[in-house]
């Protein structure tokens, strides 16, 4: 299964303002925690999917001959938001899977849809891709498809605007089924989505935000009873009038094309969060596609790159289980209840007898604390490149002191394990 | 509107870049491409010492914004056109005339902030016009946004903010637009281009006539049936008509030239000049619209045909109410001030409302919000008979009024500067009326003056008129 899972993805910059990450520019206080709690618990399941790629639609690409594909290996630039410049300032620099938008873009040809390729280096990716990229990856270390959003509604209908987006995602579907990449899709569009003309004072002052006006979110809330409960065709059947009802940012073409890509999931959306952001309707939802939460044990093996313990653990039964032991470690990582700290320790402790790759990692900034640990697991015996690998597995962003000790004591008793 | 006209030339250009990226891969980019040279000339020959662009493809939402970074620079790409190259461009921007706007624009009722950032993201349809009709920033240059949402009277007060601005200066204006905005929705070859239509191309005839004969406020009027007949409906109206007519003085008298006209991947694409005739006089009726203040109350829900209804009911819908409700918006920071912690008003009138630092109150009674009802009892029943009342308790509720108001727009009691208070019988009530005012308003200090009246238009004994500091 290609498509490992789908996501309804908003970008209102709000939300990257409001997190402070080092690329924006503007500080805020606070705001908008429950959309952007939501989001983190959204990333978390889905990155824990390892995809090999993110394909975004986004609806501030606004094209009016075809749906254009971003196609130039590596975009890096600043992003400032048009309308709210005060708040998304941000310096993205992002990979892009070039193959896999031109396997796209010529299947929406091939379909008979009017397509392009940006090739254009110069290129300013639009603000609404950047904001869902991030707030589903931070550390941009997955490959994005970029898709613009073809407005056919202005041009013609609502109507028109559905059948090509349901196009869209067929060829879409038709592309990613014979690839062996894993892929999120990702919608990035608001649900109902008029804002407020004025901004307060200060913008996260949440005492002044609230939805718009009392129809759009009972319009919100009945798709997102749909989504709960699998229903996509209905949800797809009742876009047309949803979106002009709501004035929902679907007008995008976004979200039908993805459900459509992903053949109309039946299983229940998670819904992460939903909140107003200056006066628009946002939902945080995934449709994890079931049979696929986890990457087959081959390719986990393949990318810790363990040489010393080599074909043994790929090919060997035993080996299997260790390897499904320790990759349950590795990914629950400090979430198990045995997160606390042991590695208190005063002084510093001397890191230039240690092995290079593993000394590397404290020159980096790994909690000095951890020096005790390592040294006692490869005391231990435990494979220095074993150990490395391990460690760096932990994504970057949940690189704390405490997860990172309980994964070298864990990499220890899966070794001790292995070895009897 | 003043008699010393600052602008010295008006016009419009088009913002598709094939003019400016390739114009000799079709004879009418070309013919366009010259046109802008034209009106790169009559800029120079008007003696303009500022350039002021309104541009369609800057669309914004809070208001409007006008560019004030003094010299920004930047490697533009259009996101449609992207294949027909990069723009570099370095403008020079004049960041205190647009100060000025924004200010001007702010003290006749609307939103509007400036733009000052590093990589803000002007729009193709500016930096065509920049490049093309100032490409050595001859002049300084200024760009206003067109707000999706606003309408007429909103886009005039616009005008008249950017008038205001003026003062002193020789401007020439132009807006970035195209005629009828049809594109062909498929790539086509160069050749191949014409106007996407035979109705487009007669508007847009009719639409050149008229610009040529100077006719620029005929064809302002005609801007909503414009919007219906040749225009894909992006945005709620076509403004930049409305605009250029107000900013230029809302008459007919100019010498017009139109000095290209092409298609332009299927849009009407022109370029064209104004210049203001001598003692221009407005024939204008009456018009709702031309308001000098924005009352800023513009509500695009609940007023527009677009109001969402509720969803249709089913059984895993909440139930659906009857009509959708007005939509609430925070109202503070507005130029009128109403809360709902406040009498209602009995008339056409806000709470407050706000001009420059200053604060106006509506005369301010003792009645409770939401009841009605008087505390201290009303001076009379509802057959008219004379009632027993409280003068202390009327007037402290006037004054407890007063400070929810103030507090709802920002200011608080400390920052009264004067108050009428209003007595309907000065014999019986000024002395606990003056002990309760004293309580309150001794260490303030406002300026006082206390006046008999024969009646007040509820059963109220006092009434204040308090200004205050914003
Ligand atoms: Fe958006």
């Amino acid at each position: 299964m290609p498509i490992i899972a789908g996501a309804l993805a908003p970008h209102p910059p709000h939300l990257v303002y409001a997190e402070n990450p080092p690329q924006n520019e503007p500080k805020a206080e606070c705001g908008w925690e429950t959309l952007r709690w939501g989001y983190e618990r959204m990333r978390k399941d889905i990155l824990a999917l390892e995809p090999d790629a993110i394909v975004v639609l986004s609806p501030h690409w606004q094209t009016y001959i075809g749906t254009h594909f971003l196609a130039v290996p590596q975009l890096k630039s600043r992003s400032v938001d048009p309308v709210f410049p005060n708040l998304f300032r941000y310096n993205y620099e992002m990979q892009v899977d070039v193959d896999l938008a031109r396997e796209l873009e010529s299947a929406a040809k091939d379909a008979g849809l009017v397509t392009a390729l940006m090739e254009n280096p110069d290129f300013r990716v639009d603000y609404g891709t950047i904001v869902s990229c991030h707030l589903l990856n931070p550390a941009w270390d997955i490959p994005i498809v970029g898709m613009s959003s073809c407005r056919n509604s202005a041009f013609y209908s609502i109507e028109v605007m559905q059948e090509q987006a349901l196009a869209l995602g067929k060829a879409t579907r038709e592309v990613l089924q014979a690839s062996k990449k894993r892929v999120v899709l990702v919608s990035s569009n608001s649900l109902s989505h008029r804002h407020f003309v004025r901004e307060s004072d200060i913008p996260e002052d949440m005492s002044k935000e609230h939805i718009m006006h009392h129809g759009q979110y009972l319009w919100d809330m009945r798709m997102i009873e749909l989504m709960k409960q699998g229903k996509s065709r209905e949800i797809v059947d009742m876009m047309p009038e949803f979106t002009t009802q709501a004035i929902s940012e679907t007008d995008a073409g976004a979200m039908t094309w993805m459900l459509s890509a992903m053949d109309f999931p039946t299983q229940p959306a998670e819904v992460y969060a939903y909140g107003s952001v200056i006066g628009t309707g946002n939902a945080v939802v995934s449709w994890l596609e079931p049979e696929s939460k986890r990457k087959p044990l081959k390719e986990f093996a393949d990318s810790l790159q363990w040489e010393q313990l080599g074909q043994k653990i790929k090919e060997g039964t035993q080996g299997g289980k260790f390897l499904e032991g320790l990759r349950n470690l590795v990914d629950s990582g400090g979430e198990s209840t045995r997160s606390e700290s042991r590695t208190e320790s005063k002084k510093t402790p001397r890191t230039d007898n240690l092995p290079e790759g593993i000394k590397e990692l404290f020159d980096k900034g790994l909690d000095k604390s951890l020096v005790k640990p390592v040294k006692a697991a490869l005391r231990a015996g435990v494979p220095e490149k074993m150990l490395l690998a391990a460690i760096k597995r932990i994504p970057e962003r949940d690189h704390s002191t405490a997860r990172v000790a309980e994964v070298i004591e864990l990499t220890v008793e899966a070794w001790q394990e292995y070895k009897a | 509107m003043s008699n010393e006209n600052p602008i010295v030339l008006g016009g419009l250009v088009p913002g598709i870049p094939h003019p400016l990226l390739c114009p000799n891969k079709n004879a009418g980019w070309l013919a366009l491409n010259n046109g802008f040279a034209r009106a790169r000339q009559a800029i120079i020959d008007s003696g303009a010492d500022l350039l002021l662009l309104y541009s369609t493809m800057w669309p914004s939402v809070i208001g409007h914004q006008i560019q004030a970074r003094p010299e920004p620079e930047w490697v533009h790409v259009d996101e449609l056109f992207h294949g027909l190259g990069s723009i570099p461009y370095k403008f020079r921007i004049d960041a205190p005339f647009g100060e000025k706007f924004a200010k001007a624009a702010q003290a006749r009722g609307l939103q509007a902030r400036t733009v000052d950032y590093h990589g803000f993201p002007i729009d193709t349809g500016s930096v065509v016009a920049l490049k093309l009709l100032n490409p050595d920033n001859r002049i300084p240059a200024s760009i206003v946004s067109s707000n999706v949402y606003s309408d007429r009277a909103e886009t005039l007060v616009l005008a008249k903010a950017a008038r205001d601005a003026m003062e002193g200066r020789k401007v020439a204006v132009f807006n970035v637009m195209t005629l009828s905005n049809r594109l062909f929705t498929d790539w086509i070859h160069p050749d191949q281009d014409r106007i996407h239509s035979a109705k487009d191309e007669e508007w847009n005839q009719k639409l050149l006539q008229f610009l040529g004969e100077g006719r620029l406020e005929d064809v302002a009027q005609l801007s909503r049936t414009i919007q219906s007949s040749i225009r894909v409906h992006k945005v709620v109206n076509f403004k930049p008509m409305w605009f250029l007519s107000a900013v230029m003085g809302q008459d007919n008298n100019y010498a017009g030239t139109v000095h290209a006209y092409a298609p332009l991947y299927g849009t009407g694409a022109a370029v064209v000049t104004l210049v203001p005739g001598n003692g221009a006089v407005g024939l204008k009726e009456f018009d709702e619209d031309d308001v000098e203040v924005f009352s800023g109350d513009r509500e695009v829900v609940a007023n527009s045909a677009h109001a969402p209804l509720a969803p249709p009911a089913a059984e895993t819908a909440p139930p659906a109410p009857a009509k959708a409700a007005p939509a609430p918006v925070a109202s503070t920071g507005n130029v009128t001030v109403n809360t709902a912690k406040a009498p209602d008003p009995v008339g056409a009138y806000p709470h407050a409302r706000r001009q420059g630092d200053l604060l106006f109150l509506s005369g301010v009674g003792p009645r409770q919000p939401g009841t009605n009802a008087i505390p201290g009892g009303p001076i009379r029943d509802s057959e008219g008979a004379a009632l027993d009342y409280d003068i202390e308790a009327q007037t402290q509720a006037v004054i407890d009024n007063i400070r929810v108001i103030l507090e709802a727009s920002g200011s608080s009691l400390d920052k009264v500067i004067d108050v009428q208070a209003f007595l309907v019988d000065m014999d019986r009530d000024f002395k606990g009326y003056n002990k309760v005012y004293a309580a309150t308003f001794e260490p303030i200090q406002a300026t006082r003056t206390t006046i008999a009246i024969r009646a007040l238009p509820t059963p109220i004994a006092v009434e204040f008129k308090v200004i205050a500091k914003a």
